[in-house]
């Protein structure tokens, strides 16, 4: 019997992308230097495919995943890691009836790319929209996102949790992390859903100061070449190694 | 009553203002 495949899939917004470390908004420099190709190197991956997307809202990342494996996944030959990088909770994607939109151009070194992410509007509270739908989306969830933080925070624990029993379901193994801000905790409302959360696998799931954006900010480390704040290889580099040591001896692949 | 209505969306508005300018500095990310 031949050995399986050693399969690395990162998965996230534009922290996971590499956005930026070299300037671009994406390259194959980029991708290559990010922690989870990082990581998927410090774990002897035989092939890495890094999916992140810049501006992914976290249903688009779990969605990615999802459609990852319905699309690539041959459980004969390949055993599968996954790195996924939460991004904000505050970003949504609404559904976009007027007309598709194209973030792929954005995204041209991604080793695989969703496309059902053209199907949405991708609402961030700093983009007010080009077209006259989008422009009214935009500021009707704008309202939404400010006056009902607490609400996205419990779509959002729910994306990780339909991401990790898809996960078990499989059986395939996987390490999550905050990249940015995640939880507002303590909270009585997500504290209904976060005893379901399975913490082993979650990086400083609690912790949004040692969500990787916000620790290596905070911490000082500034990248010259970006022109919005990403990170460039050395904090990438110490993700991974921390990444790495919490997997520790939870077999890898 | 209409000067009580006036004052209190003024308030909601600079609630909404002050949340969105915090919210926007944790997402600094814009993409277009």
């Amino acid at each position: 019997m031949t050995e399986k495949q050693k399969v690395f899939l990162v998965a996230g917004c534009s922290h996971s992308a590499g956005s930026e470390i070299d300037g671009m908004d994406d390259s194959p420099y980029n991708r290559s230097m990010s922690f989870g190709n990082q990581l998927g190197i410090l774990m002897d991956a035989d092939k890495i495919y890094n999916i992140s997307v810049g501006g992914s809202a976290n249903t688009s990342i779990s969605r990615s995943i999802m459609r990852w494996f319905r699309d690539n996944y041959n459980a004969d030959t390949m055993k599968v890691f996954v790195c996924v990088g939460w991004t904000e909770n505050v970003r949504l994607e609404v559904p976009a009836l007027e007309r598709p939109m194209d973030y792929y151009r954005a995204n041209t070194s991604a080793d695989w790319y969703d496309y059902s992410a053209h199907a949405f509007y991708r609402v961030n509270l700093g983009w007010e929209g080009l077209h006259a739908e989008e422009k009214e989306v935009h500021k009707y969830f704008h309202k939404f996102i400010v006056e009902q933080t607490r609400f996205l925070e419990i779509m959002t624990v729910k994306n990780v949790l339909e991401l990790q029993y898809f996960l078990k379901m499989n059986n395939i193994n996987y390490v999550m992390c905050n990249t940015m801000h995640m939880f507002t905790l303590p909270d009585k409302h997500l504290d209904i859903y976060t005893d379901f959360i399975d913490k082993s696998k979650y990086f400083n799931w609690d912790n949004n100061n040692e969500s990787f954006f916000w620790k290596y900010r905070n911490a000082g480390y500034t990248n010259p070449k970006a022109k919005y704040w990403h990170h460039n290889e050395e904090p990438h580099r110490l993700q991974a190694e921390r990444l790495y040591q919490f997997i520790g001896d939870k077999s890898c692949f | 009553m209409f000067l009580k209505r006036w004052w209190q969306k003024l308030k909601r508005e600079i609630q909404y203002r002050k949340r969105l300018k915090e919210l926007r500095k944790r997402d600094p990310f814009i993409y277009k």
